[in-house]
Protein backbone atom coordinates (compact mmCIF):
# COMPACT_ATOMS: atom_id res chain seq x y z
CA UNK A 1 0.00 0.00 0.00
CA UNK A 2 1.25 3.47 -0.88
CA UNK A 3 0.90 6.26 1.65
CA UNK A 4 2.14 9.78 2.21
CA UNK A 5 3.23 12.04 -0.63
CA UNK A 6 3.66 9.21 -3.15
CA UNK A 7 0.00 8.18 -2.91
CA UNK A 8 -1.32 11.74 -2.55
CA UNK A 9 0.61 13.27 -5.43
CA UNK A 10 -0.06 10.15 -7.55
CA UNK A 11 -3.81 10.68 -7.17
CA UNK A 12 -3.28 14.40 -7.72
CA UNK A 13 -1.36 13.68 -10.96
CA UNK A 14 -4.25 11.52 -12.23
CA UNK A 15 -6.76 14.28 -11.49
CA UNK A 16 -4.52 16.97 -12.99
CA UNK A 17 -3.97 15.06 -16.25
CA UNK A 18 -7.75 14.73 -16.74
CA UNK A 19 -8.30 18.35 -15.67
CA UNK A 20 -5.70 19.45 -18.23
CA UNK A 21 -7.67 17.84 -21.06
CA UNK A 22 -11.01 19.14 -19.80
CA UNK A 23 -9.66 22.71 -19.52
CA UNK A 24 -8.23 22.47 -23.07
CA UNK A 25 -11.65 21.43 -24.39
CA UNK A 26 -13.56 24.09 -22.46
CA UNK A 27 -11.30 27.03 -23.32
CA UNK A 28 -11.20 25.95 -26.98
CA UNK A 29 -15.01 25.77 -27.13
CA UNK A 30 -15.71 28.85 -24.99
CA UNK A 31 -13.84 31.94 -26.21
CA UNK A 32 -14.64 34.16 -23.18
CA UNK A 33 -12.74 31.73 -20.95
CA UNK A 34 -9.82 31.64 -23.38
CA UNK A 35 -9.78 35.46 -23.43
CA UNK A 36 -9.96 35.65 -19.63
CA UNK A 37 -7.07 33.18 -19.31
CA UNK A 38 -5.06 35.23 -21.83
CA UNK A 39 -5.71 38.45 -19.87
CA UNK A 40 -4.68 36.91 -16.53
CA UNK A 41 -1.05 36.19 -17.47
CA UNK A 42 -0.65 37.56 -20.99
CA UNK A 43 -1.22 34.19 -22.69
CA UNK A 44 -3.84 31.46 -22.25
CA UNK A 45 -1.15 28.75 -22.36
CA UNK A 46 0.72 30.22 -19.37
CA UNK A 47 -2.51 30.44 -17.34
CA UNK A 48 -3.37 26.86 -18.34
CA UNK A 49 0.03 25.59 -17.20
CA UNK A 50 -0.10 27.51 -13.92
CA UNK A 51 -3.62 26.15 -13.25
CA UNK A 52 -2.38 22.58 -13.83
CA UNK A 53 0.66 22.98 -11.58
CA UNK A 54 -1.39 24.73 -8.88
CA UNK A 55 -4.02 21.97 -8.91
CA UNK A 56 -1.33 19.27 -8.75
CA UNK A 57 0.44 20.89 -5.80
CA UNK A 58 -2.64 21.97 -3.82
CA UNK A 59 -4.49 18.66 -4.26
CA UNK A 60 -1.30 16.74 -3.46
CA UNK A 61 -0.71 18.72 -0.27
CA UNK A 62 -4.36 18.38 0.83
CA UNK A 63 -4.38 14.60 0.23
CA UNK A 64 -1.03 14.22 2.01
CA UNK A 65 -2.38 16.05 5.08
CA UNK A 66 -5.50 13.88 5.02
CA UNK A 67 -3.34 10.73 5.11
CA UNK A 68 -4.53 9.48 1.71
CA UNK A 69 -3.57 5.86 0.96
CA UNK A 70 -3.87 3.81 -2.24
CA UNK A 71 -2.45 0.62 -3.69
CA UNK A 72 0.52 0.91 -6.02
CA UNK A 73 -1.38 -0.82 -8.82
CA UNK A 74 -4.35 1.55 -8.56
CA UNK A 75 -2.07 4.62 -8.83
CA UNK A 76 -0.09 3.00 -11.67
CA UNK A 77 -3.22 1.95 -13.59
CA UNK A 78 -4.86 5.30 -12.89
CA UNK A 79 -1.86 7.15 -14.32
CA UNK A 80 -1.79 4.95 -17.45
CA UNK A 81 -5.56 5.33 -17.95
CA UNK A 82 -5.44 9.11 -17.39
CA UNK A 83 -2.51 9.48 -19.80
CA UNK A 84 -4.21 7.37 -22.50
CA UNK A 85 -7.65 8.97 -22.06
CA UNK A 86 -6.27 12.49 -21.62
CA UNK A 87 -3.84 12.30 -24.53
CA UNK A 88 -6.14 10.60 -27.03
CA UNK A 89 -9.09 12.83 -26.08
CA UNK A 90 -6.96 15.92 -26.62
CA UNK A 91 -5.95 14.81 -30.10
CA UNK A 92 -9.46 13.65 -31.08
CA UNK A 93 -10.88 17.00 -29.94
CA UNK A 94 -8.57 18.93 -32.26
CA UNK A 95 -9.21 16.44 -35.10
CA UNK A 96 -13.00 16.77 -34.96
CA UNK A 97 -13.66 20.28 -33.57
CA UNK B 1 19.71 34.03 -29.44
CA UNK B 2 16.12 33.12 -30.40
CA UNK B 3 17.36 30.17 -32.45
CA UNK B 4 19.39 28.99 -29.45
CA UNK B 5 16.21 29.04 -27.34
CA UNK B 6 14.26 27.25 -30.10
CA UNK B 7 16.81 24.45 -30.44
CA UNK B 8 17.37 24.13 -26.70
CA UNK B 9 13.68 23.10 -26.38
CA UNK B 10 13.97 19.71 -28.17
CA UNK B 11 17.50 19.22 -26.82
CA UNK B 12 16.36 19.48 -23.20
CA UNK B 13 13.34 17.34 -24.13
CA UNK B 14 15.48 14.54 -25.55
CA UNK B 15 17.87 14.67 -22.59
CA UNK B 16 14.90 14.55 -20.18
CA UNK B 17 13.43 11.59 -22.06
CA UNK B 18 16.78 9.78 -21.90
CA UNK B 19 17.04 10.52 -18.18
CA UNK B 20 13.53 9.04 -17.71
CA UNK B 21 14.70 5.89 -19.52
CA UNK B 22 17.64 5.85 -17.10
CA UNK B 23 15.22 6.00 -14.13
CA UNK B 24 13.12 3.23 -15.75
CA UNK B 25 16.15 0.91 -15.92
CA UNK B 26 17.39 1.82 -12.42
CA UNK B 27 13.92 1.16 -10.96
CA UNK B 28 13.71 -2.19 -12.75
CA UNK B 29 17.03 -3.09 -11.09
CA UNK B 30 16.34 -1.34 -7.78
CA UNK B 31 18.85 -2.00 -5.01
CA UNK B 32 20.35 -0.10 -2.11
CA UNK B 33 23.44 0.62 -4.19
CA UNK B 34 21.53 2.52 -6.92
CA UNK B 35 19.08 4.35 -4.64
CA UNK B 36 20.86 7.74 -4.73
CA UNK B 37 21.59 7.38 -8.46
CA UNK B 38 17.89 6.72 -9.18
CA UNK B 39 16.86 9.83 -7.24
CA UNK B 40 19.50 11.96 -8.99
CA UNK B 41 18.31 10.70 -12.39
CA UNK B 42 14.70 11.50 -11.43
CA UNK B 43 15.75 15.03 -10.39
CA UNK B 44 17.55 15.36 -13.73
CA UNK B 45 14.26 14.45 -15.47
CA UNK B 46 12.41 17.19 -13.57
CA UNK B 47 15.10 19.78 -14.31
CA UNK B 48 15.49 18.92 -18.01
CA UNK B 49 11.75 18.67 -18.74
CA UNK B 50 11.24 21.93 -16.81
CA UNK B 51 13.91 23.62 -18.95
CA UNK B 52 12.35 22.15 -22.13
CA UNK B 53 8.98 23.56 -21.05
CA UNK B 54 10.47 27.00 -20.27
CA UNK B 55 12.36 27.22 -23.59
CA UNK B 56 9.45 25.89 -25.66
CA UNK B 57 6.96 28.02 -23.77
CA UNK B 58 9.03 31.17 -24.33
CA UNK B 59 9.19 30.43 -28.06
CA UNK B 60 5.49 29.56 -28.26
CA UNK B 61 4.31 32.67 -26.40
CA UNK B 62 6.61 35.27 -27.98
CA UNK B 63 7.66 33.95 -31.41
CA UNK B 64 5.29 31.25 -32.66
CA UNK B 65 2.43 33.45 -34.00
CA UNK B 66 4.04 34.21 -37.43
CA UNK B 67 5.00 30.54 -37.79
CA UNK B 68 1.40 29.53 -37.02
CA UNK B 69 0.09 31.85 -39.76
CA UNK B 70 2.66 30.39 -42.16
CA UNK B 71 1.78 26.77 -41.33
CA UNK B 72 -1.97 27.42 -41.70
CA UNK B 73 -1.39 28.91 -45.17
CA UNK B 74 0.72 25.95 -46.29
CA UNK B 75 0.03 22.40 -47.47
CA UNK B 76 0.17 20.94 -43.92
CA UNK B 77 -2.27 23.12 -41.89
CA UNK B 78 -2.94 20.16 -39.59
CA UNK B 79 0.65 20.59 -38.32
CA UNK B 80 -0.76 23.47 -36.27
CA UNK B 81 -4.50 22.69 -36.16
CA UNK B 82 -4.09 19.20 -34.73
CA UNK B 83 -0.45 18.50 -33.91
CA UNK B 84 0.61 21.78 -32.26
CA UNK B 85 -2.72 22.19 -30.46
CA UNK B 86 -2.32 18.68 -29.01
CA UNK B 87 1.39 19.09 -28.26
CA UNK B 88 1.05 22.38 -26.39
CA UNK B 89 -1.42 20.78 -23.97
CA UNK B 90 0.16 17.31 -23.81
CA UNK B 91 3.37 18.95 -22.62
CA UNK B 92 1.70 19.76 -19.30
CA UNK B 93 1.07 16.03 -18.72
CA UNK B 94 4.78 15.42 -19.25
CA UNK B 95 5.62 18.26 -16.84
CA UNK B 96 3.32 16.92 -14.10
CA UNK B 97 4.76 13.39 -14.45
CA UNK B 98 8.30 14.83 -14.37
CA UNK B 99 7.55 16.72 -11.14
CA UNK B 100 5.97 13.59 -9.61
CA UNK B 101 8.84 11.22 -10.50
CA UNK B 102 11.35 12.35 -7.80
CA UNK B 103 8.62 12.06 -5.15
CA UNK B 104 8.34 8.35 -6.02
CA UNK B 105 12.06 7.84 -6.63
CA UNK B 106 12.85 9.15 -3.14
CA UNK B 107 11.33 5.97 -1.68
CA UNK B 108 13.48 2.91 -1.00
CA UNK B 109 12.35 1.12 -4.17
CA UNK B 110 14.19 -2.13 -3.42
CA UNK B 111 11.81 -2.91 -0.53
CA UNK B 112 8.82 -0.70 -1.46
CA UNK B 113 7.30 -2.73 -4.31
CA UNK B 114 4.21 -0.50 -4.86
CA UNK B 115 6.42 2.60 -5.18
CA UNK B 116 8.74 0.69 -7.50
CA UNK B 117 5.81 -0.20 -9.81
CA UNK B 118 4.67 3.43 -9.86
CA UNK B 119 8.25 4.65 -10.54
CA UNK B 120 8.56 2.27 -13.50
CA UNK B 121 5.15 3.30 -14.89
CA UNK B 122 5.78 7.05 -14.46
CA UNK B 123 9.26 6.83 -16.03
CA UNK B 124 7.81 4.75 -18.90
CA UNK B 125 5.00 7.26 -19.48
CA UNK B 126 7.54 10.10 -19.56
CA UNK B 127 9.57 8.25 -22.19
CA UNK B 128 6.48 7.61 -24.36
CA UNK B 129 5.20 11.18 -23.98
CA UNK B 130 8.69 12.55 -24.66
CA UNK B 131 9.00 10.54 -27.88
CA UNK B 132 5.48 11.54 -29.01
CA UNK B 133 6.18 15.21 -28.34
CA UNK B 134 9.53 15.08 -30.16
CA UNK B 135 7.74 13.51 -33.15
CA UNK B 136 5.06 16.20 -32.99
CA UNK B 137 7.78 18.86 -33.03
CA UNK B 138 9.21 17.33 -36.20
CA UNK B 139 5.77 17.43 -37.89
CA UNK B 140 5.28 21.10 -36.89
CA UNK B 141 8.75 21.92 -38.19
CA UNK B 142 7.94 20.21 -41.49
CA UNK B 143 4.62 22.06 -41.67
CA UNK B 144 6.52 25.37 -41.55
CA UNK B 145 9.14 24.13 -44.03
CA UNK B 146 6.48 22.89 -46.48
CA UNK B 147 4.67 26.24 -46.27
CA UNK B 148 7.90 28.13 -46.98
CA UNK B 149 8.72 25.80 -49.91
CA UNK B 150 5.24 26.40 -51.31
CA UNK B 151 5.64 30.18 -50.97
CA UNK B 152 9.05 30.07 -52.69
CA UNK B 153 7.64 27.89 -55.51
CA UNK B 154 4.73 30.31 -56.01
CA UNK B 155 7.18 33.24 -56.06
CA UNK B 156 9.40 31.60 -58.68
CA UNK B 157 6.35 30.92 -60.91
CA UNK B 158 5.67 34.65 -61.25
Amino acid sequence: MLEGAVAAFGASAIATILFNTALAWIKDAFDPLNDLMARLTGHHWITHGLADVALFLVLGIILTRQGYRASGSSIALGLVAAAVIGGSSLMLWFVFF
Amino acid sequence: MNELILFSHPTFGVLGTMAALWVFVEALNASDSNRVRTLLAALAVTTLIGLACAAGGYWYVFHYAPEKTLILSGPWPFAHGIVMETKEHLFFVLLILAVYLPIVAARRLVVDRPARIVAIVVAGLIVLHGLAIEGAGAIINHGAKAALAQAVAKGSDR
